[in-house]
């Protein structure tokens, strides 16, 4: 069963549309991994899937985002407030920045509880050790007292993770949420994530630059570049024969994937700004396989087979020279 | 002599710390020694008093301090400690409840204007610098003036006057924290725009308010006095501290003591709180120490 769909999403600031045309499926259950440079437009489309883009800023300029039978941008502010936090929980990039520095960890997962579901914050605390033993916090009882200061970064993360999961939602969006930790930290918070997937049923929109994290964790992808999706499939398919340039070159500056080389290759050049996206496909002023077609006309993400979509004019030779 | 000053530096540490005043913090401790005893002065006032703080004893009038009253007798024969003692509870009140209502008004209205912005916001600032504007004890008097003389109107006063500087201080701080990290996260579980902004952003911005609010009471309780000495707040034969020192002037030079131990009182009480206000502001990681 799709959860979430996700169609034609465009964001807009001041007249220009900074994401556009931005797909994805998600099923419950699924891992779906959304890769992409910084400044790709990854975050702006999270924010945007919850309706928390920042006030007279950001906007959704057009699209369709359909999540559990519903259209959320449809939905009024208040009908919106109940999704949030209920079905769709978020965590984020900077778990220290992103709890409340004064309120007690146990409180704060229990507030949602009593938010919500209106039960007396006694139900909530005991519904917060629960929730803090199944992320791995040990000694829940007492650390429901804690304040965030007292938890180090992976556990102020099994906390956010506790906080976002306390009225069991359907969807959790995850916007990098290993970045600020350290890599043993990273691998256990990931391996707690597919825990609770497999537990609960959760499908998860995992926001990454560090396709190591996608290839650990992810059921399927969507790759973004200068706002736009270039490429969608599932894993495995697509790491091993990628149907974009991008998503190739990306591939290639992984470390490792170079057999001798000293140096990590880069993909040369800089990613647009979004104030100046080039005519054309927006990846090829870097792109080594860049044809006079490519300058001219924008391609369409477009089926390749029954999984794969890619975003280039030369899709299949490109998949067909990988594999 | 630096090696006399050294060493002594160090036993005054020492001792400091033997009596575990070192490891939390100085001025926190002894500004709260200082206020807990005047509160305890305020409570126990009828039996630590030896006499009826407003009882007239013609017979032993302006006597200077003496086994049988400590710190003298006034032009009534009423026993001065009896007064400093009773009038703590007068001052005491009107420090505290002076500060309670500006602190609870301009917080709200700060926090307001700090995250509705807007027409609220520009409408809001401007009334406060318009309040800012005017002198504060002259707005003050004037008012009570307008209200007619006594407490009451003493609190209305400050509630109208004092507002102004929480709602600053707020309204400052809500500003930047609105758009701060785990603002965003509240706002990702869904909650209201209340719950968002008094359960999350104030709580988080309140530190500076309430140091603030701590030395506010330091000015509070010189205006009463000051107000009451005017004639405008608290109305003899009623013990307080300004009334007593205002009573007193007329005799400061044949009977000092009718307003000096008044005026201690006042600056001991006062010095509690300033050392409350800066061991708080220590605490609360707000300056350092």
């Amino acid at each position: 069963m799709t959860l979430l769909t996700v169609r034609n999403l465009s964001i807009g600031v001041s007249g220009r549309l900074i994401v556009e045309d931005v797909d994805l499926d998600l099923r419950a259950g699924e891992v779906l991994g959304l890769v992409g440079e910084s400044g790709s437009g990854k975050t702006v489309t999270c924010r945007a899937l919850a309706r928390l883009l920042p006030r007279g800023q950001l906007h959704i300029a057009s699209g369709s985002v359909r999540f559990n039978e519903r259209e959320l941008t449809r939905l009024s502010e208040e009908e919106m407030r109940k999704v949030r936090g209920v079905e769709i929980g978020m965590i984020f990039q900077n778990p220290s920045s992103h709890l409340d520095p004064v309120m007690r960890i146990g409180d704060q997962i229990a507030e949602s509880v009593h938010y919500h579901e209106g039960a007396p914050m006694a139900e909530g605390r005991a519904r917060a050790v629960e929730l803090l033993r199944q992320v791995g916090i040990p000694d829940p009882a007492q650390r429901l007292n804690a304040y965030p200061h007292e938890f180090s970064g992976g556990m102020r993360q099994r906390a956010m993770i506790a906080i976002a999961l306390a009225c069991r939602p359907k969807l959790l969006i995850a916007d990098e949420p290993t970045t600020a930790l350290d890599v043993t930290v990273q691998a256990q918070v990931l391996r707690l994530l597919l825990d609770l997937r497999d537990r609960l049923g959760l499908a998860i929109l995992l926001v990454t630059h560090n396709l190591g994290v996608v290839a650990q964790t992810c059921d399927s992808l969507a790759v973004m570049y200068a706002g736009r999706v270039m490429e969608r499939g599932a894993k495995r398919e697509l790491l091993r024969a990628p149907a974009h340039p991008y998503t190739e070159a990306l591939l290639k500056c992984q470390p490792g994937a170079a057999k001798s080389a000293a140096l990590l290759p880069a993909i040369p050049g800089q990613p647009p700004a979004a104030t100046a996206f080039p005519e054309g496909c927006r990846f090829h002023p870097r792109c080594p396989r860049a044809a006079a077609l490519c300058r001219e006309r924008q391609p369409e993400l477009r089926p390749l087979d029954s999984e794969r979509m890619a975003a280039c004019h030369f899709a299949e030779p490109v998949m067909s020279a990988a594999s | 002599m630096s090696v006399a000053t050294l060493s002594r530096g160090n036993w005054l540490e020492r001792g400091i710390a033997s009596v575990g005043l070192r490891d939390a913090n100085t001025n926190l401790r002894l500004g709260a020694v200082i206020v807990g005893l005047w509160v305890l002065i305020a409570l126990l006032a009828p039996w630590l008093a030896p006499y009826d703080p407003i009882a007239q004893d013609m017979s032993a009038r302006l006597q200077g301090p003496s086994l049988a009253h400590l710190f003298g007798t006034d032009n009534f024969g009423r026993d001065i400690l009896s007064r400093v003692i009773y009038g703590t509870r007068i001052d005491l009140k009107m420090g505290i409840l002076g500060v309670l209502f500006p602190f609870i008004i301009g917080t709200t209205l700060g926090a307001i204007a700090g995250y509705a912005g807007r027409w609220i916001d520009a409408a809001l600032m401007r009334l406060v610098d318009v309040v800012i504007a005017f002198p504060f004890l002259v707005l003050l008097m004037a008012i009570i003036t307008i209200l007619g003389s006594g407490l009451t109107s003493f609190y209305v006063g400050l509630a109208l006057v004092g507002w102004v500087s929480y709602a600053r201080l707020v309204r400052a701080q809500v500003l930047v924290l609105k758009t701060s990290d785990f603002v965003v996260a509240a706002r990702s579980l869904g909650f209201g725009t209340f719950r968002i902004l008094f359960r999350h952003i104030v709580p988080n911005c309140i530190a500076g308010s309430i140091v603030f609010s701590m030395s506010d009471v330091v000015l509070t309780i010189l205006a009463g006095s000051a107000i009451s000495y005017l004639g405008l707040g608290v109305q003899p034969p009623t013990a307080e501290w300004g009334v007593m020192i205002k009573e007193g002037q007329n005799f400061i030079a044949i009977a000092w003591w009718i307003t000096t131990f008044p005026g201690i009182a006042i600056v001991l009480l006062t010095l509690g709180f300033s050392l409350l206000a800066d061991g708080l502001a220590e605490r609360f990681g707000l300056r350092q120490s």
